[in-house]
Order: C-alpha cells, then sequence, then structure tokens
C-alpha cells in the first residue's frame, strides 16, 4: 500500500505527466456531461420507461457500449459508433485483399 | 452492371488506394487518410442518425408540439456533430493526453454503468438476504478479471541467439542485450477485435428484421427472431462462440506475420538455435503461432459468452452479468493494461520506480489492436 503512494506521489512529480493526466480527465468529464444532455424534443420520461423494458436485447447491450447515452437520447448518443463502424468496414476491406490478393494487384 | 461488379471494381480501386497512402506517402498520406475517415464518418454518422431517430420516434418519445421536419433536421445535425466532437475529444487525448482516447471513450461509456449495475445487484440481492452470494460473485468477477490478464499478457517465448554479440560492451540499439533474447509471441495475438467484429455482426439481423418490418408485434412473436435479440439466449451464444474463434483465427493470420520476424532475425543476424534460418524459421514461427492460437481463440469464445453463463446458469442480474467477460471485460482490461503501460514507460524514463514490482506490463499496443488506431 505504501509502495501505491509513492508511486502516485512520483507520478505527480513529473510535470508532463501530471499534466497529461489531468487533461486526459478533464477531457473524459466533458464527454460524461454530453451524455446526459437529451437532445431537444425527446421526452426523456418516455423514452426511459419505453427502453425499461429492453434491457435484455440487443439495444440494451448498445446501451452498455454507449455508457447509457443511447437510451437517454442524449446529443452524444451515437457517441464514437460510426467511428468503429468505419473501422469495421476498413477491417473488411483489409480482410478481403488479404484473402483475395487479386484485388490489390488488378490496377497496377 | 451488376452491384457486385461495382463493389469489386471500387475495391480495386480503393485499396491499392488506401494501401498507397497509409505506407508509402508518409506524414502526407497518414493527414489524407485522416480526412477521408472523417469525411466517411459523418457519411455514416448522417445514416445511423437517421435510424436512430427512427427508433425514437417508434417509441413514442417525441414531443408532439415539436415540427416533424424542425426535429429531424435539427436533431440529425446535433447527433452527427456529437459524434465529430467524440472523436475530437478521442483525438485530443491520444495528442495531448495519455492512452489511446478512441479506447478510453468506449471504456469510459462501459465503466460509467459498472456503480449502478453494483448497486442494483447489491439491493437486490440484500433484499433476499442473500449477502453471501453478493461476495461470491464478487470474487468470481475478481477470478474472471485475473484470468483475463493472464490471457491478455501470455507470451510464448522464442529464444533467439545472436552470432556475433560483443560481449562487455551495451548499447541500446543492440536488441538481444538483457532480457529480450527471444521473441514474444502472443497467445492471444488478435486481442479484443475478433469480439468487437463478431458483435457487430451479430447486431445485424435482429436490427435489419427491425426496420424492415413494419407489423411489430409480429415480428416480436417470432422464435427466431427472439432467439436472435436475446444475448442471454442459447442459439444467439452458440453462433457468437463459433464466429469468434474463427475471426480470431482470421485476424491473427491477418496480423502475425512470420516474414517479418525472419527477416529481422536475418538482419540482426539472429537465428532461432536448432532451426535453420529463411524459410525453416518462418515454418517455424508458423506452426507456433497457429498452436497457441487454438487455446487462445476458444479462451476468447468461453470469455465472450461468458455473460450469458453468469446470467443463465449463475443467475446473475443481466445488467451486472454483462460485466463477467465480453467485449466489455476484454476492453476494460486491454485499455487499462495499455494504459498503465503508458505511465510507466513515463515513469521508468525518469528513473521512478514504476507501478508493478516486476516493473513489466505489456500492452497489447505493440501488436497493433487498438480501437481505432489505424487499420
Amino acid at each position: 500500500m505504501k509502495s501505491l503512494i509513492t508511486t502516485l506521489k512520483n507520478i505527480f512529480s513529473i510535470k508532463e505527466l501530471k499534466d497529461r493526466i489531468l487533461y486526459t480527465l478533464l477531457l473524459l468529464l466533458i464527454f460524461r456531461i454530453g451524455t446526459e444532455i437529451v437532445l431537444p424534443g425527446v421526452r426523456a420520461d418516455v423514452l426511459k420507461s419505453a427502453t425499461n423494458a429492453n434491457a435484455n436485447d440487443l439495444l440494451g447491450l448498445l446501451n452498455i457500449f454507449t455508457g447509457g447515452a443511447f437510451n437517454n437520447a442524449s446529443i452524444l448518443a451515437l457517441g464514437i459508433m460510426p467511428y468503429v463502424t468505419h473501422f469495421h468496414c476498413c477491417t473488411i476491406i483489409g480482410i478481403c485483399s488479404a484473402l483475395f490478393p487479386t484485388f490489390t494487384v488488378k490496377r497496377r | 452492371m451488376s452491384l457486385t461488379s461495382i463493389v469489386v471494381q471500387l475495391l480495386g480501386f480503393a485499396v491499392p488506394y488506401f494501401q498507397r497512402l497509409q505506407s508509402k506517402e508518409g506524414e502526407s498520406g497518414r493527414k489524407k487518410l485522416n480526412q477521408i475517415t472523417r469525411l466517411l464518418t459523418v457519411a455514416i454518422t448522417l445514416v445511423q442518425g437517421g435510424a436512430y431517430l427512427t427508433y425514437v420516434n417508434s417509441l413514442g418519445a417525441v414531443d408532439t408540439k415539436i415540427p416533424t421536419g424542425i426535429f429531424w433536421l435539427c436533431n440529425s445535425i446535433i447527433l452527427s456533430t456529437g459524434t465529430v466532437f467524440s472523436m475530437w475529444l478521442g483525438e485530443r487525448i491520444t495528442d495531448k493526453g495519455i492512452g489511446n482516447g478512441i479506447s478510453l471513450l468506449i471504456q469510459m461509456g462501459i465503466i460509467a454503468r459498472l456503480p449502478q449495475a453494483f448497486a442494483f445487484e447489491f439491493s437486490s440481492q440484500a433484499s433476499n438476504n442473500n449477502l453471501l452470494i453478493f461476495i461470491l460473485e464478487l470474487a468470481l468477477l475478481f477470478a474472471v478479471i485475473m484470468l483475463t490478464i493472464l490471457v491478455v499478457q501470455g507470451v510464448r517465448k522464442i529464444p533467439v541467439t545472436f552470432a556475433n554479440r560483443m560481449v562487455g560492451r551495451t548499447s541500446k540499439y543492440m536488441p538481444g542485450e538483457g532480457a529480450r533474447d527471444y521473441i514474444p509471441l502472443k497467445l492471444n495475438a488478435a486481442g479484443v477485435m475478433p469480439i468487437i467484429f463478431a458483435q457487430a455482426l451479430m447486431f445485424l439481423p435482429a436490427t435489419v428484421a427491425q426496420f424492415a418490418t413494419k407489423d411489430q408485434s409480429a415480428l416480436a412473436s417470432s422464435s427466431i427472431f427472439s432467439a436472435l435479440n436475446d444475448f442471454m439466449s442459447i442459439p444467439y451464444n452458440i453462433i457468437y462462440f463459433v464466429m469468434v474463434v474463427l475471426f480470431t483465427y482470421i485476424y491473427t493470420a491477418l496480423i502475425v506475420n512470420s516474414q517479418q520476424y525472419t527477416d529481422y532475425l536475418k538482419r540482426q543476424n539472429a537465428f532461432i538455435p536448432g532451426i535453420k534460418p529463411g524459410s525453416h524459421t518462418n515454418e517455424f514461427i508458423d506452426s507456433i503461432t497457429s498452436r497457441i492460437t487454438l487455446p487462445g481463440a476458444i479462451f476468447l469464445g468461453i470469455i465472450a459468452i461468458f455473460p450469458a453463463i453468469a446470467g443463465r446458469v449463475l443467475g446473475i442480474n443481466h445488467s451486472f452479468a454483462v460485466f463477467f467477460g465480453g467485449t466489455s471485460l476484454l476492453i476494460l482490461v486491454g485499455v487499462a493494461l495499455d494504459t498503465l503501460q503508458m505511465i510507466e514507460s513515463y515513469l521508468l524514463m525518469r528513473k521512478y520506480d514504476g507501478l508493478v514490482e516486476s516493473g513489466k506490463i505489456q500492452g497489447r499496443s505493440s501488436s497493433g489492436i487498438n480501437i481505432g488506431a489505424g487499420y
């Protein structure tokens, strides 16, 4: 336990590291606040009671990955989901070009 | 022209273009690729935002006083902006903060649900006078996390001998000095990616069915749909398990490039004792990789379906059971290890004692699996 405290002291004695960690925490806090702000025109109470039922299906799972933003109809409801989707698309293309090298050869 | 031929032509054009941007054109190519990524992401945002608004609308949660057109227009823009903002936050963290920003944002989302799930499980067990069971669940969670760390960190060390190694001189440019006379082949080279990928594919059928069918009540009573839509059901988990094992194999084949190791050894004038350099070494590394991938793949599969086991067999509350494995646990463990490793390297650079006695945390980043870190 003592060594943990000294390590934490060490971390905060390095200025650059301290700044980087605090900056990261600040941005993460901003992200969290964003997930709690509801979209205009959406009745949060209705949404809440309607989505309580689906805890077990896949949309419930999606909600867990977005930190509850999905069921809140928050302004960050999609979060980085589109980015991840895009990443998946690139992966599929990557797999295709690895499996079928003809894709890459053809256009030389 | 058929649709497939268009797709093939597009791929034939796009793949070499992206490869060239990524590998040959250096910094400017990377910037261009980032730009394309952002634009495509915004395009995807518009589609997903529309789908999401349709979903919210179908639940009847839209205020009727607001004109429909304004609601759709405003909220599409807001959702797109929200995504771009999240991406910006992630990139800032990667640049000026610590850790991989996008991974950390995903991690935040998952962690944010944890206290709530804990409290819910605690109160429901406490009201049944089952506090002992709650403590046992915590012990099980601890054990699962330990096991996950063990396998994420697990490597097979292949010993390497350097032919012209100088004795008595130390240089940081000489690999093979000190503890690193081996090639570490990861037990789980593919990391969390196969699970995320399989997970994304599992979302597809149910989502498409939901959007394509007008009669929602008929859909809900269909047994195939309800089995695929329930992540605790047995058919869902069997398919999921098989997909995770399969994708782990594909990913490992893509990531572990035995030729790279062989070339590296050749350049360093090194060899694996008992194995001839060149193609023999190549085959040797290949065979070891495929041997350690099988247990790795099966382990990933078990981790992936463990929430269902925890929920069905042990009767753990579903919102809490999710943390017993699957994508959430692997992301939590992986990102935490990566971030720790980065802090560790700062400490070591300035000659402080690290976070761990033995001084070795291996993140996953070295083998290239970071969500959103690249392709």
